[in-house]
C-alpha cells in the first residue's frame, strides 16, 4: 500500500509546489510562521513531478503482425503528466484501419530526484483484410507544445499459427454475471506471463463501466497456474470488487500497469515461480468487457429494517450484558452477524423508539479484521436505558437484508430479550420526562405502499373553471333565474290589467265559435248556426263591459255599435239572429230559420269588426 | 216572461263562479257566470312541482349518462392500473411507469399517481416521481401515501416543497375541483334565496335569509382559494437533475444556475422548446422536455 500512497502524496504535493513557485497566488488565509515551516518542510521533502523534461511519444502495436480481424493493442506511452495531452482533432487512417480507445491512465515512477510520470493510452486496432497497414505519424500537444508520434507499421496476414504471439491483455472474470444494483461483486483479474514462471504484478487496478462503482479494494493478489490455449502458464491473479450501480445490462472492462516487482496488499506465492528482477517497464494493459446483467432489487413488502445490505448474514442470539437492572441503568445489547467477505459493508438498523426505552445508536463492537482472508464477523452493540420499570424486555429491531442467490429479503429483526427492571433507589413519584413524549413513535418519513386501487378519479388535471363548459354551465342557473324574472314580471302585469285576459280569452273563443259557425252552416244545421252566431256575438262583446257573454242580450250587444249602424243593415241581422235564438229558447213557437243562412256574409263582417276591436 | 228569466238571472250573478268552461268551449257547465277578477294561481304558468321534475329528471340523465360513459371507460383504466401493479411488484418497472402513466393519462386517478411515483422513484427519476405524487395531492389532498412520499422524497434529495402563498395554501384543503363547486354552488343558493320567495310567492323566512348570507360567506370564502388554483396550474417540477437554467431560450444560453430534479418551478411563458420559470435561483429558461406540468391537460 505505501508505494502507492507515498506516489500519490508525491504527486500531488509535487503539483502544487509547482503551482505555488510559479503563481505566487494564494486564496487561502496566510498561515502563521511556524504553519508555514512546517508546510514548507513537508513540501520540500518530497522529489518534485519533472515536468521539465522533453516529452517523447513512443507508439508501439502489440503484435505487431496479426490475423484480418484480431485485435492488436495500440498503445501510446508520454512521460508527460495524462491531464496535459491533448488529443488530436482526427487522424487520417487507411481504409479498412478501425481504431478504437480502449484505455488510459497516469503512473508517477520514483526516480532518484524526481518522480517522473508516465502517461500511457491503449487503443484497439482492428482490419478486416489482409495487408500492409501504416497508422500515420501526428502531432501532439503536450504542456502547450507540439510533440510528434512516429507511425507505425501494422501488418495484417491472413492466416497465422495458432501458437502465434498474441497482444498482452489481462482477463476479467467477475463471480456472478447476473447480479443485483448495490451488491459488492468479487472479480477476479488475471496477468498471465509472458515467459513460464516468470510472475509480473499488476499496479493501479482500474475497473472500467459506467454502471459500475470501483470499490479500489484488493482482497487478494497470487500466482496461479492458467491454460490458454491448451498449455498452461503462469499467471498472477488480482481478486477485487466492484458494486454495480444501475440496473440493465452494464459493461466491465480492467486496466492496469505491469509493476514489475511491485507489491500492494496482500500476497500469497505458491509453487516455484521466477520474479521479474529489472525495473519495470509499466505498460499499460487492458482486457475485454464482459457484460453483467444487472436487476433492480425488488420492492421490500413483508420485511423492514433493509439498510442496503445485500449477501448471505446469519445472526448469533443477541446478548446483554445484565437482565437485571435499575431504571437508568444502561445495558449493552451486543448483536453478532457472520457472512461472506460483504459482511464488513454491513450497516445495522437503527434502533426503533419505543416507550419506555432510551436507546442510542448502535456503535461497532469489533472492528472488522483486516488481513488476508476476508472479514467474516461483524458485531454492534446497542446502549439501552430503560426510563419505567413497567418495560419486561428490551424492544425488537427490525432488519432485513437481501439474499441475491434467493432473489428475496431475509428477516433478521433482532429479537427481544427479556429484563427485569426495579424502581430501587428511586422517589416514589419520580417520572422520566421524555416518557410522555416516547410514548408516541416518532414518525419517521417513508415510501408507501403501493395504492391498492385506483382512488379517486377526475376526468382531467386542468381545473373545472379552466375548462370550456364551466363558465356555460355556471350562467344556465343565470339564465333560469332570468327567465323566472321575467315570467313574473309578465304575471304582475297581468294581474294588474286583467281586460287584457279577457279580451284574449275572448279572441280565442271568438276563433273557437267562427269555426264551429261554418261547420253548422255547411251541414245546414240551422239552430246550431243560430246559436254559434249568437255566442260568437256575444263572446265578442263581452269584454267590452266585462261580463259573463251568455249574460249579454241583444240590445248589450248592439249598444257597441254606432247609431247608424244599430238602426242600420248591421242592428238588423244582429237582432234577427237574436230574435231566432230566444224564439228557440223560450217560445213553443219555432220559427224556421232556414233564411238566416242567406245572412252569413254580413254576420261574418259583423264578427270580423268586432273581433278587431278586442 | 223573458224579465222574469233576467230577473232570475240577477239574483243569481253574485252566487255563481268565474266559468272556464264556457271559455273554453265546454257545455257541460250550465251555470251563468259573474265577472270576478281572475285568481293568481291561474297564471301559474309552472308549478312548483312541474319544476322540481324536470329538474330531477335532467339531473337523472346527467348522472346515468356520465356514469354509463365512464364505465367503458374505468374497465380499461383498471385493467392498465393491475397491469403497472403487477409489473411494479416483478421488479419491472419501466413496463410498470409505462402501464401507469397511460392509465393516469386516460383517467386521472389518486392511487394511478401514486403507484406512478414509486414507479418512477425505483427507476432513479426523483423528479417524474415528485411530479405524479403532486398531481395525486392535486386530486385529493387527503391522500396520506402521496403526503408522506413528498415528505420522504424531498428530505431524501434535499429539494425544498413549492413555495405557495397564503391562498395557494389555502387552495390545498380541497381538492382542486371542489372550490369552482363550492363557489359556483354556494352563490347560485345565495341568489336563488333571494330571488325565488319573491317570484314563487313563498312567504319569506329568516332561515332563508340566514342560509343565502351563509352561502354569500362561503362564496366569498371560497374566491381566495379559486385564485390559488388558478395560479397553482403555473407550477412544474424539474424533470432531470443537474438541469441548466439558462439566461436566454437557446441551447448555447449561459447557465446561470443548475437544477435538481424535483425542484419546484412556475411557468411564466413558453417560447419554442424553452419555457421561462421563476425559480428560487431566479428566472431563467429550461428545455420544455425537463418541465413536467403539475396540470397536464
Amino acid at each position: 500500500m505505501f508505494p502507492r500512497f507515498r506516489s500519490a502524496v508525491a504527486a500531488a504535493l509535487g503539483v502544487c509546489l509547482g503551482w505555488f513557485a510559479t503563481s505566487q497566488v494564494c486564496a487561502q488565509p496566510a498561515p502563521t510562521s511556524a504553519q508555514a515551516n512546517a508546510l514548507m518542510q513537508l513540501m520540500l521533502s518530497q522529489p518534485p513531478v519533472d515536468i521539465n523534461s522533453p516529452v517523447t511519444a513512443t507508439a508501439t502495436l502489440d503484435p505487431p503482425v496479426v490475423e484480418a480481424g484480431e485485435t492488436a493493442v495500440y498503445r501510446l506511452t508520454l512521460n508527460a503528466l495524462e491531464s496535459s495531452v491533448r488529443w488530436p482533432q482526427e487522424i487520417a487512417l487507411p481504409p479498412g484501419l478501425k481504431l478504437t480507445p480502449s484505455a488510459r491512465g497516469q503512473i508517477l515512477r520514483q526516480d532518484i530526484n524526481a518522480l517522473r510520470p508516465l502517461t500511457a493510452l491503449n487503443f484497439h486496432v482492428v482490419a478486416e483484410r489482409p495487408g500492409f497497414y501504416m497508422i500515420p505519424a501526428f502531432v501532439l500537444e503536450v504542456y502547450g507544445k507540439p510533440v510528434l508520434v512516429r507511425e507505425t507499421p501494422l501488418e495484417v496476414a491472413a492466416k497465422l499459427e495458432p501458437s502465434r504471439e498474441r497482444a498482452r491483455r489481462l482477463l476479467v472474470k467477475p463471480a456472478r454475471t447476473n447480479v443485483f444494483v448495490g451488491e459488492t461483486l468479487r472479480v477476479h483479474v488475471r496477468l498471465p506471463s509472458v515467459i513460464s514462471n516468470l510472475v509480473e504484478t499488476l499496479t493501479q487496478l482500474q475497473f472500467n463501466g459506467d454502471g459500475f462503482l470501483d470499490d479500489k479494494m484488493i482482497f487478494r493478489q497470487q500466482n496461479e497456474l492458467l491454460e490458454i490455449g491448451g498449455r498452461m502458464t503462469t499467471a498472477w491473479l488480482v481478486e477485487s470488487s466492484v458494486t454495480p450501480i444501475a440496473a440493465g445490462r452494464q459493461t466491465l472492462s480492467a486496466q492496469a500497469f505491469t509493476g514489475g516487482r511491485q507489491f500492494i496488499g496482500p500476497i500469497v506465492f505458491t509453487g516455484q515461480i521466477n520474479l521479474l528482477a529489472s525495473q519495470p517497464q509499466n505498460v499499460l494493459l487492458d482486457s475485454d468487457p464482459v457484460t453483467l446483467e444487472v436487476r433492480p432489487l425488488p420492492p421490500e413488502e413483508t420485511t423492514s429494517g433493509f439498510t442496503g445490505y445485500i449477501g448471505n448474514v446469519s445472526m448469533e442470539t443477541p446478548q446483554i450484558s445484565t437482565n437485571s437492572l435499575r431504571v437508568g441503568d444502561a445495558i449493552r445489547l451486543l448483536v453478532t452477524f457472520r457472512g461472506d467477505h460483504r459482511i464488513s459493508r454491513l450497516a445495522p438498523p437503527e434502533a426503533p423508539r419505543v416507550a419506555g426505552w432510551q436507546i442510542f445508536p448502535p456503535m461497532p463492537a469489533e472492528p472488522p479484521f483486516v488481513g488476508p482472508v476476508t472479514n467474516l464477523r461483524a458485531a454492534f452493540a446497542y446502549t439501552l436505558i430503560p426510563m419505567t420499570e413497567e418495560v419486561r424486555q428490551t424492544p425488537a429491531i427490525p432488519f432485513s437484508v437481501f439474499d441475491p442467490e434467493k432473489a428475496a429479503y431475509m428477516d433478521l429483526t433482532i429479537s427481544a430479550v427479556n429484563v427485569t427492571v426495579s424502581a430501587e433507589g428511586l422517589p416514589v413519584d419520580w417520572k422520566p420526562a421524555s416518557l410522555a413524549d416516547e410514548a408516541r413513535p416518532e414518525q419517521k418519513p417513508s415510501l408507501s405502499a403501493l395504492a391498492p386501487t385506483p382512488g379517486k378519479t377526475i376526468g382531467s388535471l386542468v381545473p373545472i373553471q379552466m375548462r370550456s363548459w364551466f363558465l356555460p354551465l355556471q350562467l344556465a342557473p343565470a339564465l333560469a333565474l332570468l327567465g323566472l324574472w321575467s315570467w313574473d314580471r309578465r304575471r304582475r302585469f297581468l294581474e294588474a290589467h286583467p281586460e287584457v285576459v279577457r279580451r284574449r280569452q275572448a279572441r280565442r273563443a271568438l276563433r273557437r265559435e267562427k269555426r264551429a259557425l261554418r261547420r253548422a252552416a255547411a251541414s245546414g244545421d240551422a239552430p246550431g248556426f243560430v246559436a254559434r252566431a249568437v255566442a260568437a256575438l256575444q263572446i265578442a262583446a263581452a269584454p267590452h263591459f266585462p261580463a259573463e257573454p251568455r249574460a249579454l242580450v241583444c240590445g248589450e250587444v248592439l249598444s257597441l255599435f254606432d247609431e247608424p249602424e244599430r238602426t242600420g243593415s248591421t242592428g238588423e241581422v244582429i237582432r234577427s239572429f237574436f230574435t231566432r235564438d230566444d224564439s228557440a229558447s223560450f217560445s213553443p213557437k219555432r220559427d224556421d230559420p232556414m233564411p238566416l243562412f242567406a245572412l252569413q256574409p254580413e254576420l261574418e263582417g259583423i264578427l270580423k269588426r268586432m273581433e278587431a276591436r278586442l | 216572461m223573458k224579465m222574469k228569466m233576467l230577473a232570475n238571472i240577477a239574483k243569481r250573478l253574485d252566487s255563481v263562479v268565474f266559468s272556464d268552461a264556457f271559455w273554453s268551449g265546454s257545455n257541460r257547465s250550465q251555470e251563468i257566470a259573474v265577472l270576478k277578477p281572475p285568481q293568481s294561481r291561474r297564471f301559474a304558468p309552472f308549478s312548483a312541482r312541474l319544476i322540481s321534475r324536470i329538474i330531477c329528471f335532467v339531473a337523472i340523465n346527467v348522472v346515468v349518462g356520465t356514469v354509463g360513459a365512464g364505465q367503458s371507460v374505468f374497465a380499461g383504466t383498471n385493467d392498465l392500473f393491475l397491469r403497472g401493479v403487477e409489473a411494479y411488484r416483478s421488479g419491472q418497472f419501466a413496463e410498470a411507469a409505462g402501464d401507469l402513466r397511460a392509465a393516469a393519462q386516460e383517467s386521472p386517478a389518486a392511487g394511478t399517481l401514486v403507484n406512478l411515483g414509486l414507479t418512477e422513484w425505483r427507476r432513479g427519476r426523483a423528479g417524474a416521481a415528485i411530479q405524479a405524487w403532486e398531481q395525486a395531492q392535486w386530486i385529493d389532498p387527503f391522500d396520506s401515501r402521496a403526503r408522506g412520499n413528498l415528505r420522504y422524497a424531498r428530505q431524501l434529495i434535499g429539494v425544498e416543497s413549492p413555495d405557495y402563498s397564503w391562498y395557494e395554501r389555502a387552495s390545498a384543503w380541497l381538492p382542486a375541483n371542489a372550490w369552482a363547486w363550492v363557489a359556483g354552488g354556494s352563490l347560485w343558493l345565495a341568489i336563488g334565496l333571494v330571488v325565488l320567495p319573491g317570484v314563487f310567492r313563498w312567504p319569506r323566512a329568516s332561515w332563508q335569509q340566514a342560509i343565502a348570507a351563509v352561502a354569500l360567506a362561503v362564496f366569498l370564502a371560497s374566491l381566495p382559494a379559486l385564485a390559488g388554483v388558478s395560479t397553482r396550474t403555473r407550477l412544474g417540477f424539474v424533470l432531470q437533475k443537474e438541469t441548466p437554467l439558462r439566461l436566454s431560450p437557446t441551447a448555447e444560453g449561459e447557465a446561470a444556475a443548475k437544477l435538481a430534479a424535483g425542484e419546484p418551478v412556475r411557468e411564466v411563458r413558453t417560447r419554442g422548446d424553452y419555457v421561462l420559470v421563476r425559480t428560487a435561483h431566479g428566472r431563467g429558461w429550461i428545455e420544455s422536455r425537463q418541465f413536467g406540468r403539475l396540470c397536464l391537460e
